[in-house]
């Protein structure tokens, strides 16, 4: 009796073994990019499938927007639209709320059942899976395919030195919003709205921020009497919301933290210490940014709508408040200000599209994404996101796009904005150790913008030796 | 003889036969993940690719190269000896109070126990608003009586005092436990007790505590196994916008949060398979330490003492 026992609960716990070790398909593992540039691979062959036989082609949309009811009715109409025009492929959008999208997609790609177009998805999600991605030059070039109606820098976005990962639907840049209620009350002169202007750097930032910084007692953080225990209004809350690899190219540094192979962590070089000094000194000392506890608590939903805070620099997606802002103050949008030595970076995100190596249909994902990119299906996306589309040919009509439906705002900021972002490395773009390089960094922002007291010299070296200790575990393993 | 050998034969049939369901699902979902995760313990796996065996590589790794893992469990260890003792205590004082045959006790007993039942998802969003520094109500009462109140989940140095705080919301559970064990206490002890002069305090001391030790010791080894498996309130609570969690600056990077972290976010799920075994070693060494002690101090009703 003992013996069947035994035996039977063996054979299920052997059972459950097989069961948990088959399931995972073998992939080849791949080679990190290097900054050598590489020979394009040869143009992919197109294997046509049997006729009258149709292709599915599956979209992931939730690795940023995408997943609101308004835009998986946008993506199903497109998806008509396609269809119509392409007999013989079938078009399917996925849609996965933002909290499961990695789980789903991790799933999809180990049961070998991925999608085959990935959209919308920013530089993160890239870099995130970045092993992941077909390389779509060979397509660019078979097709002929003409990229001179997109901006340069948004194409850059997508253009790694092995490959390139997609194409850019819409960006997001930075802009410095500002509350114009609060300038007229301090009676100063609004902030230049013209990128590259000499007199709009952040030392000048900063002088300005603190005539609008006011204690209690309406003391500004210029004068005598200020009480910085006791600050009711900031002139400026920085770079809150952004992450801390996206304040370093402005100092001329890289927003990546590690050099260009990738080898060796680089957070505690000159521009990023100077970085991290700015920022701490623009909280502690100058006191125009709130400090972290503040930031992290005190305002109800973004820092402007509180009212307490007279400029922001943020991305463009910030749109979706514009309405409340216009309900409760007058602003306006000015230019990203100049760094030190000349460094003029506002950073961007951007929205692109990937197509999964292990992707079934590659050459079908291909023919839906460029439908996707055609100027009228990029300019409804694009709307839909709350992006401005890549094409140049598309600026005119998201200027009056926006003009209607908020006239007192200077919207061509956000088209010059393009220019001068961040687009390779982008601050949001692949190291190895990703996530936990990205984690370090943001604790180290935490202590920096928290604690008044924290040493930068030494904060910064710990948060190098601690990246280091990543890298190294990365390259010991390949 | 074989009439009743068959018989016996067919009745443990029929026994397997009735628990068959359970112990499919056990060993569908709780022996055999176990024993995947085991094996995968063995393995670098980041769900992508196919796992790959490197030994006992991510035990000592754990053991010897990562701060982090210390760190995770000082945090852990730290909310551990404050909280489980605190719970202990204002459980076991809530119920005795309640047992004092005050007016309205369903009705206490019920807002007591009711945090207990609430989602801890709910809870968690719920407190997280009561600490806001500046629009809290946690704050306000302690403005009223003149202190300006830290920054809680804000900050690092209050961040775990905050959890521990919230965690006594829910004393309630154990609180129930307890009730159940102080009405069972004999009144012939304590009227026996009175008889010989004892006050209310030296009865505490003598009858009621020694006889509540068994559910006391319940409650610690639940509250100890519970307290090392602490995730949701934080995941609630410190989620940034990238995904980050533990914070501020791993203040609150308990262990389960920071094996989340290498699960799912730097999908290490071989690295993580053995963070969560040595949990489980360090748990069961605490809780079989808990069981031997027990015979030193905790006292079953008509148990007879060598």
């Amino acid at each position: 009796m003992k013996t069947k026992v035994w035996i039977l609960t063996t054979l299920a716990l052997v059972a459950s073994l097989f069961l948990a070790g088959c399931g995972a398909t073998e992939v080849p593992p791949t080679v990190p990019p290097t900054t050598a540039g590489e020979a394009p691979t040869a143009a992919p062959t197109t294997a046509a499938p049997p006729a009258g036989e149709k292709v599915k082609v599956t979209v992931f949309v939730g690795f940023g927007t995408g997943t609101e009811p308004e835009q998986i009715e946008l993506h199903n109409q497109i998806a008509q639209e396609f269809m119509a025009t392409h007999p013989d492929i079938e078009v399917e959008f996925m849609t996965v709320a933002y909290d499961e999208h990695d789980t789903k997609f991790t799933t999809m790609l180990a049961g070998g059942a991925a999608p085959d177009l990935v959209m919308p998805i920013g530089v993160m999600g890239v870099a995130a899976y970045y092993d992941e991605w077909l390389d779509i030059a060979p397509y660019l070039q078979r097709d002929g395919y003409d990229t001179s109606d997109y901006y340069g820098p948004t194409l850059k976005l997508q253009t790694y030195s092995d490959k390139t990962v997609g194409l850019p639907i819409g960006v997001y840049p930075t802009v410095t919003f500002y509350n114009q209620d609060l300038f007229d009350k301090a009676g100063l002169e609004y902030p230049p709205h013209k990128f590259g202007d000499a007199n709009w750097t952040y030392d000048k930032l900063i002088e300005m921020a603190q005539k609008l910084t006011l204690d209690a007692n309406g003391n500004d953080a210029a004068s005598a009497g200020f009480d910085p225990a006791n600050i009711v209004q900031w002139g400026w809350d920085g770079w809150d919301w952004l992450p801390f690899k996206g304040v370093p190219a402005k100092f001329g540094g890289t927003p990546l933290g590690v050099s260009a192979d990738f080898k060796t962590a680089v957070f505690n070089s000159p521009e990023w210490i100077e970085a991290a000094q700015f920022i701490h000194d623009s909280v502690w000392k100058s006191y125009v940014r709130p400090n972290g506890e503040v930031a992290g608590t005190a305002f109800t939903d973004d820092p402007l709508v509180s009212g307490q805070v007279a400029m922001w620099e943020i991305f463009s997606w910030m749109a979706y408040n514009y309405g409340t802002w216009t309900e409760a103050f007058n602003w306006d949008v000015a230019a990203v200000p100049t760094g030190p030595n000349g460094h003029l970076v506002a950073d961007a995100n951007g929205d692109t599209f990937t197509i999964p190596k292990s992707s079934k249909h590659p050459d079908q994902a291909w023919e839906v994404a460029k439908f996707l990119m055609e100027p009228d299906v990029m300019s409804r996306l694009a709307k839909s996101y709350g992006c401005i589309p890549a094409r140049k040919s598309l600026a005119a009509e998201w200027l009056d796009g926006m003009k209607a439906d908020y006239p007192n705002i200077d919207w061509q900021v956000f088209i010059d904005s393009i220019e001068y972002m961040d687009a390779q490395p982008n601050h949001e773009g692949w190291t190895p150790a990703y996530t936990k390089i990205w984690d370090a960094a943001e604790n180290a922002l935490t202590l920096i913008v928290t604690e008044k007291d924290q040493n930068i010299q030494e904060l910064m070296d710990n948060l190098n030796a601690e990246a280091q200790t990543y890298l190294d575990e990365y390259w010991a393993n390949k | 003889m074989s009439q009743t050998k068959s018989l016996s034969r067919r009745e443990t049939r029929a026994a397997y036969l009735f628990i068959s369901p359970w112990l499919v699902g056990f060993i569908l979902f709780t022996a055999g993940p176990m024993i995947a995760s085991l094996v995968l313990s063995l393995t670098k796996y980041d769900i992508l690719n196919a796992p790959t065996f490197v030994g006992l590589d991510n035990y000592i790794k754990l053991l010897t190269s990562d701060p982090k893992f210390w760190h995770s469990l000082r945090v852990t260890v730290t909310y551990a000896l404050v909280a489980i003792p605190l719970g202990l205590f204002f459980g076991f004082a809530v119920a005795y109070l309640l047992n004092l045959k005050v007016p309205g006790v369903p009705f206490w007993r019920t807002v007591f126990y009711m945090p207990a039942v609430m989602p801890a998802v709910a809870s968690a969003l719920l407190w997280g608003m009561i600490f806001n520094p500046r629009f809290g109500i946690l704050n306000w009462f302690l403005s009223l009586v003149g202190i300006q109140g830290p920054g809680w989940l804000a900050s690092r140095d209050w961040a775990l005092p905050a959890l521990i705080v919230m965690s006594l919301w829910s004393v309630g559970g154990g609180m129930i436990i307890y009730l159940a064990g102080l009405q069972g206490i004999p009144t012939a002890l304590y009227e026996s007790a009175q008889i010989d002069g004892a006050n209310s305090w030296r009865q505490l001391r003598h009858i009621t505590v020694p006889l509540m030790t068994p559910v006391i010791f319940f409650n610690l080894v639940i509250g100890i196994i519970g307290t090392f498996q602490y995730f949701t309130e934080v995941y609630v609570l410190t989620s940034t916008s990238s995904g980050g969690l533990g914070g501020p600056a791993e203040a609150t990077m308990f262990y389960n949060v920071y094996l989340y972290n290498n699960a799912f976010r730097y999908l290490n799920m071989g690295y993580a398979s053995a963070l969560a075994w040595v949990l489980f070693l360090i748990v069961l060494l605490l809780t079989l330490l808990v069981f031997r002690s027990s015979a030193a101090w905790v006292y079953y009703e008509g148990e007879v003492r060598r």
